[in-house]
C-alpha cells in the first residue's frame, strides 16, 4: 500500500496513520498549497480533488485510485467485435456459397 | 487453388490461436515496471500492482517456479483478464491470483472447443433442415435461462450481472451475441462431423468443456441442441418423454423455491447451484434434452460406428488423461492452462504424490470417476477384441498398459474388482453348461469369498450391521440432548438406537429416522438379515458406511419429495435444506442410486432399474452388452459418477450399446 501512495500521492515527509485519522470523526485535512492537485476516482467512477498528501494518501488506502478504470466498458467493446464477427462470418460463408454454386 | 486454401486455413488457425492465447501474452503492462520472481519478498510488490503484468509478463521470470499455484480470479473485470489481480502467501505455496472475466471466458473458452471440435474428421454432411434456424436462438434462451435460474451464483463474483434487457446493457447484449455466434459455427463444423461423434465421443474425458466461470458446460449445450433436434426431427422416446413429463410436473407442484447458494466445487457445470423455479425449469429441461440428445446422436450414428475405432479412442483418451495429469501436475504453469482450456471442473493436482497416500486424480475432479473411466477402457478393449474378434495391435498394447498405470494411481479397487469378478462370471458362463451348475458354483465363489475376507479383515457382523447408523446419528445435532455413561459414551457411541427413538426426534432426518426404526422396531426372522444390517454391513468392506451414514443423516425428504425427487441435478436442496454437523465442504452421497433417489426419488429409481433389467433381460444373449452394463452399474453403487457429465453420457452410451452390437454383428454376418 505504501509503494501505491507513493506512486499515485509523491513522496512526502508526513507520516501517514489511518488509525488515528480514522479515530477521529473531527479530523479534518489541511490544504497544501505547494501540493498539486490530483483527481482520484471510486470503483462507482465517483470523483474527487485531494489538495494535501495526507488527504490523497488517506483516500488511495480506502481504495480510491488516480486511473478510471471503470469507466472502460469492455463489454460493449466486445458486443460491437461479436457482431462483427457474426456478420463477418455470414458474409464469407455466403460468398463462399455462391462460389461453389456457380462452381 | 488448393495452396491458397491450405494457406487461408494456416491463416484462420493462426487468428484463431493468436485470439485464445492473446489475452495472457499480449495484454500486460507497458514497461514501466519489472516483473520480478513470485517469492515471500516480492508478494508486497505484486499486490500493490494488482492489474499490472500479464501472466505472459510475469512467465518470463516465473516459467519454472514451483513455488507458486495459480488460480483464476473470478471477480476480474474486462480489463483484467489474464493479469495478475493478487498474490496471497501460504504455507503450501504463493498463490497468484490470474484475472478471468465472465464474457470474455464464453467466447475464448468455446473458441478452444471449437477448434478442438475440428480435428474430429469429416464424414457425408448432416442435413439439420428445419433445426438450422431454432439452434442458435435456442442456445441463447437456454443461456439466458440458465443465467437468470442462477443468478445467486453469478451476482457472488460479477458487479457487473445484469440480466435486464435493454439496448445500453452490454453486458447479457455480449453474453447473447457470443452464444449465437458460437453456435452458428458450432452448426457449420458439426454438420461435416456429425456421423463421426460416438467414434470420437471418448475425448469428452479429456476436454471437460466445463467454463471458468459459469455453472455451464460447454457439451451440456451441445447436447441440448441435439436434444432440440431430436425434437423437432420427432425422434424422442416417447415413454421416457412421458415418464419424464409426469415426474417432472409433480417435482414443479411441489416445488418450494429459496434464497440459498449452493457451491458445486467439482460438480460445475452439472448441478444447480440455485433454488429458483427458473433453474429448476432449466435443469429439468436440460437433463431431458441431454438425454435426448446422447441418444438421437447414438441413433443416428450407427450405421457409421467404427468399433476398432472407438476402443483406439478410448484407450487414446485415457491415455491422453493420464500424461496430461503428469504434464500439470509438474507444472503449475500448464496446470493452470489445462485447467481453462480443457475446461476442467476444478484445478488438476500439483503434486505426483498420491493425496493422504490414497488416490492421484490427475486432471480429473474425482479419482474415483476417473479410475472406473480407465477400467472400462480396459475392459471395453478386451472384451470387443474376444467377441468381435478385434486383434489388439501394438500400439493398444502399449496404450493398454499405460491405462493399468493410470488406473492403479487412481486407487479405484472397486473399479478392478468388478472387472475381476467379470472375468469370472464369463468364464463360468463360457465353461460351465448347466444353469443349476452355474449357480452353484457362483454360490459357492460368492460364500468363499465372504469367508475370506471374514477371516483376513477379523470382519465384525454386529459392528459393521450398525456402523451405518451409527455414522448417520454422529453427524446430527441430537447429542447434546443425550446423556452419557459411567465412562462418558453416549446412546450414539453405545449404537443404542432405542433409546435415541425415544428422544425428539425433529433433529433426526426423515430418511435416519425411517432406517433407525426399520432397524430396532422390525421384528427379526430367523436367519434372515435384517435389510439395513444387511445394507450397512456390506457398506463397511467397500468403504462406504460413513458417506452413505452420512447421506441418510442429511436426507430429509417429505413423503412426495422421497417418492419424485427434488428434481434433476438439484443436489442443493439435499444438502443445504436440513441443519447437520456437515453443512460445508462438497460431501457426495458417494452412491449414484442414492445421487438418483435424490433427484428423481423412489419411483424414478425403480422406473430406471426395471429399465436396466428389462434390456438386460431381452438382450441376455448379448455378452457383451450384459457385461459391460453389469460392471459399469455395479460401480455406479458405490461411486459418484452420474454426477459428471462425461460419466453420465458414458452410461448412456453403455445403456445403449446393445444398438451398437446388432449393427457390428450386422456388418459380420454381412
Amino acid at each position: 500500500m505504501d509503494e501505491l501512495i507513493k506512486t499515485i500521492c509523491g513522496n512526502s515527509n508526513e507520516v501517514f496513520d489511518p488509525v488515528k485519522i480514522g479515530n477521529n470523526p473531527n479530523f479534518v485535512f489541511i490544504n497544501d498549497p505547494n501540493f498539486e492537485t490530483i483527481i482520484l476516482y471510486d470503483a462507482d467512477a465517483n470523483i474527487i480533488n485531494v489538495n494535501s498528501w495526507l488527504e490523497c494518501a488517506n483516500y488511495v488506502n480506502g481504495g480510491w485510485s488516480n486511473e478510471l478504470i471503470d469507466l472502460f466498458n469492455g463489454e460493449k467493446y466486445l458486443f460491437i467485435m461479436t457482431i462483427l464477427g457474426i456478420v463477418s462470418y455470414s458474409v464469407i460463408k455466403y460468398i463462399k456459397k455462391r462460389k461453389n454454386k456457380s462452381a | 487453388m488448393l495452396e491458397s486454401k491450405k494457406q487461408i486455413i494456416f491463416l484462420t488457425y493462426g487468428l484463431l490461436i493468436l485470439m485464445i492465447v492473446g489475452p495472457w501474452i499480449f495484454n500486460g503492462n507497458s514497461g514501466e515496471k519489472i516483473p520480478l520472481i513470485i517469492e515471500e519478498s516480492s508478494i508486497g510488490y505484486y499486490q500493490t500492482n494488482t492489474c499490472e503484468f500479464s501472466m505472459g509478463d510475469i512467465l518470463k521470470e516465473n516459467l519454472f517456479n514451483r513455488e507458486v499455484e495459480y488460480l483464476p480470479d473470478l471477480n476480474s473485470k474486462m480489463k483484467c483478464h489474464g493479469r495478475i489481480n493478487g498474490v496471497d502467501s501460504s504455507p503450501e505455496e504463493i498463490k497468484v491470483y490470474i484475472g478471468t472475466n465472465l464474457n470474455i471466458d464464453l467466447i475464448i473458452q468455446s473458441m478452444t472447443w471449437l477448434i478442438f471440435l475440428t480435428l474430429i474428421p469429416k464424414t457425408k454432411k448432416k442435413n439439420f433442415g428445419m433445426s438450422r434456424k431454432i439452434i442458435p436462438v435456442g442456445a441463447v434462451i437456454l443461456f439466458y435461462v440458465h443465467m437468470n435460474g442462477e443468478r445467486f451464483y453469478y451476482e457472488v463474483f460479477s458487479r457487473e450481472f445484469d440480466l435486464a434487457l435493454s439496448i445500453n446493457n452490454f453486458f447479457i447484449l455480449s453474453i447473447m451475441a457470443s452464444t449465437f455466434f458460437i453456435s452458428i459455427i458450432f452448426q457449420d463444423l458439426i454438420q461435416d462431423r456429425f456421423y463421426n461423434l460416438i467414434n470420437y465421443f471418448p475425448y469428452i474425458f479429456l476436454i471437460i468443456g466445463a467454463y471458468n466461470s459459469y455453472n455451464l458446460n460447454f457439451f451440456l449445450l451441445i447436447l441440448s441442441i441435439f436434444g432440440i433436434v431430436a425434437i423437432i426431427e420427432r425422434k424422442v422416446n416417447i415413454k421416457f418423454t412421458s415418464i419424464y413429463v409426469c415426474l417432472s410436473s409433480i417435482v414443479l407442484i411441489t416445488f418450494e423455491g429459496s434464497n440459498k447458494l449452493f457451491d458445486v466445487d467439482k460438480l460445475k457445470g452439472f448441478s444447480n447451484s440455485s433454488e429458483t423455479i427458473s433453474s429448476i425449469v432449466f435443469w429439468i429441461v436440460a437433463f431431458y434434452l441431454i438425454t435426448s440428445g446422447i441418444v438421437f446422436v447414438i441413433n443416428e450414428n450407427l450405421p457409421h460406428i467404427d468399433l476398432k475405432l472407438i476402443r483406439y479412442n478410448f484407450l487414446m483418451a485415457g491415455c491422453a488423461v493420464f500424461i496430461m495429469g503428469i504434464i500439470s501436475s509438474i507444472s503449475p504453469f500448464i496446470n493452470f492452462m489445462s485447467y481453462y482450456y480443457f475446461g476442467l471442473n476444478k484445478l488438476g493436482m500439483n503434486t505426483l504424490q498420491s493425496v493422504k497416500g490414497n488416490t492421484w486424480r490427475g486432471i480429473g475432479a474425482s479419482a474415483e470417476a476417473l479410475g472406473e473411466f480407465y477400467a472400462f477402457c480396459i475392459i471395453f478393449t478386451i472384451i470387443t477384441s474376444y467377441f468381435y474378434k478385434h486383434k489388439i495391435t501394438r500400439t493398444e498394447l502399449l496404450l493398454i498398459c499405460l491405462n493399468i498405470a493410470a488406473l492403479y494411481r487412481t486407487n479405484n479397487a472397486a473399479a478392478v474388482i468388478s472387472g475381476l469378478a467379470l472375468g469370472v462370471l464369463y468364464l463360468l458362463d463360457f465353461k460351465v453348461q448347466k444353469l443349476k451348475n452355474k449357480l452353484l458354483i457362483l454360490f459357492l465363489l460368492v460364500l468363499t469369498t465372504v469367508l475370506s475376507f471374514v477371516q483376513i479383515t477379523d470382519f465384525n457382523y454386529e459392528y459393521a450391521s450398525r456402523s451405518l447408523l451409527y455414522e448417520g446419528m454422529a453427524i446430527t445435532k441430537i447429542d447434546t440432548e443425550l446423556g452419557s455413561n459411567e465412562i462418558g459414551k453416549n446412546a450414539i457411541d453405545n449404537s443404542n438406537f432405542g433409546e435415541i427413538l425415544l428422544l425428539d426426534t425433529s433433529k433426526i432426518s426423515s430418511s435416519l429416522l425411517f432406517v433407525t426404526k426399520f432397524y430396532t422396531e422390525t421384528s427379526d426372522i430367523k436367519y434372515i438379515p435384517n435389510p439395513v444390517a444387511l445394507v450397512s454391513a456390506i457398506s463397511v468392506p467397500i468403504n462406504r458406511s460413513q458417506k452413505w451414514g452420512v447421506f441418510f443423516g442429511k436426507y430429509n425428504p417429505t413423503v412426495s419429495e422421497f417418492l419424485f425427487g427434488y428434481g434433476p441435478q438439484q443436489i442443493n436442496r439435499y444438502y443445504l435444506n436440513f441443519n447437520t454437523k456437515i453443512n460445508t465442504g462438497l460431501v457426495l452421497p458417494h452412491s449414484s442410486v442414492l445421487s438418483y433417489l435424490v433427484f428423481f426419488g423412489i419411483t424414478g429409481v425403480l422406473v430406471f432399474l426395471f429399465y436396466i433389467l428389462y434390456l438386460l433381460y431381452r438382450h441376455r444373449e448379448n455378452r457383451v452388452y450384459c457385461l459391460l452394463s453389469i460392471f459399469f452399474l455395479l460401480n455406479l453403487v458405490k461411486s459418484d459418477s452420474v454426477l459428471y457429465l462425461q460419466s453420465f453420457t458414458l452410461m448412456v452410451f453403455v445403456v445403449n450399446f446393445y444398438k451398437i452390437n446388432k449393427v457390428v454383428k450386422g456388418d459380420k454376418d454381412e
